[in-house]
């Protein structure tokens, strides 16, 4: 290895240049504060959920008593394909969106045989207000410098007095739940739904996973042909997607 | 029965682990204050669509990281698409009133950022991850999808060009007005 090849001393550590040394500390020590991790667990919650998933329960604590409880299946731990339903995304949610709560239950199950089952059972409410637990346990750090704001205090139970209402995610996760839950007992509604997400988000963040969802409803709906191009378009546009092994098994050849 | 050679997490735990930093990394990869939260949200739309496929052959870390790095640059080209200038709102004078020095770490941060912003996008994503974040070049190359090779041949680049923007930083903040 030469010289060039070494690694550097890095110039925190270094003491010949003292001034650069305080323009990467202060750099470095910029982590966000706990409000902050909490805004963003908060935003996160259809993902990250208040259970966190498979393997995950012990770190995120359970929705409470009447509190929204949110599940994602994210197929991780089947390693199946199967597991890409609604991208992985079951959204079997509770959430605050854009200040309407909505209080549910969810169980969420993948199998080994490539499928996801997922129950949801959703009751919307007047209630203006919703609470779910994310997650609390402090972990490692991987970085140089200790943060100094340590991550164990976030996030903590995320509230929803006051939601946000120009998260962007949040409208287009609450469309997407909709379709999804349509899927199973009315395919077309979940295709309508579905486009009316293209029509509002077409490069929205869950775009991939609205495309599988119309596919699934095309397949459901016996429109092989349709669902075909359709799944054609996503891997045009998305071909290094994770939901192309999804899709292929839905239209029921390889992409 | 399957083996598991690795088990794969879930996005609650990588967010509990790795959030802060993701916050720190994008920002220092130009990410302005007002725009993180969101920034990192996408992070972890990615990093939810994408965990399955994480087959363990680089540290969860790194892996985050690469998304990270792949994520900022979209922000940034969307920015200049948008002709945004990428600063954030440059920090009051330092006072006597500001005990705990808050501003100075701001305006110490705020031309730490703008160094930053004059590398190009190869430079300072692996001065970042290797100085700032303190992943190891290894990591660091792994992250950013280059050569080894060339990931030191970006950092000594970038640190030579750092070094002399911070020295022309002090000068001109040490001339008397």
């Amino acid at each position: 290895m030469t010289d060039e090849m070494k690694p550097p001393t890095r110039l925190i550590q270094g003491a010949e240049d003292a001034y650069l040394r305080e323009l990467l500390d202060a750099g470095a020590g910029e982590l966000p504060g706990d409000d902050a991790m909490q805004r963003l667990a908060t935003k996160l919650l259809p993902i990250i959920g208040g259970a966190g998933g498979a393997g995950g329960a012990s770190a995120a604590g359970a929705g409470g008593a009447g509190a929204g409880t949110g599940a994602i299946v994210t197929g991780a731990a089947t390693g199946t394909a199967g597991k890409m339903v609604l991208g992985a995304v079951v959204i079997a949610l509770a959430v605050g969106v854009a200040g309407i709560a909505v209080k549910a239950t969810s169980t969420s199950t993948s199998t080994s045989t490539s499928t996801s089952t997922s129950t949801s059972t959703s009751t919307s409410t007047t209630t203006s207000t919703s609470t779910a637990t994310a997650t609390t346990a402090p972990t490692s750090t991987a970085a140089l410098t200790e943060p100094s704001t340590s991550p164990s205090t976030f996030p903590s139970p995320p509230t929803f007095a006051s939601p946000s209402p120009s998260s962007p995610p949040e409208p287009e996760i609450a469309m997407l739940q909709r379709a999804q839950d349509s899927l199973r007992s009315n395919p077309s509604l979940a295709l309508s739904q579905a486009n009316d997400h293209r029509k509002k988000y077409p490069d929205g963040l869950l775009a991939q996973e609205r495309e599988v969802i119309a596919v699934e409803a095309l397949e459901k709906l016996g429109r092989g042909a349709e669902a075909d191009q359709r799944a054609a378009a996503f891997v045009r546009r998305y071909p290094g997607s994770s939901h192309i092994s999804r899709l292929s098994t839905l239209v029921g050849h390889a992409l | 029965m399957e083996l598991q050679t690795h088990t794969t997490p879930n996005v609650a735990a990588v967010f509990k682990e790795h959030g802060p930093y993701v916050w720190r990394v994008l920002r220092r990869l130009g990410v302005r204050e007002s725009d993180v939260e969101d920034v990192c949200q996408e992070v972890f739309v990615v990093v939810h669509r994408r965990l399955a496929d994480f087959e363990g052959r680089s540290s969860l870390r790194t892996w985050v990281y690469g998304i990270c790095i792949r994520t900022a640059s979209d922000y940034r080209k969307r920015a200049v698409h948008r002709r945004e200038v990428l600063t954030d709102e440059p920090p009051e004078l330092v006072s006597a009133s500001d005990p705990h020095g808050e501003l100075a770490t701001k305006r110490a941060r705020a031309t730490l950022d703008r160094i930053l912003a004059s590398l190009d996008d190869d430079k300072r994503e692996v001065f970042v991850l290797y100085e700032i974040e303190g992943l190891g070049m290894a990591e660091v190359c792994e992250a950013t999808s280059c050569p080894l090779q060339t990931g030191y041949s970006r950092l000594h680049a970038a640190r030579a060009l750092v070094q002399e923007a911070a020295q022309k930083a002090r000068d001109e903040g040490s001339r008397p007005s």
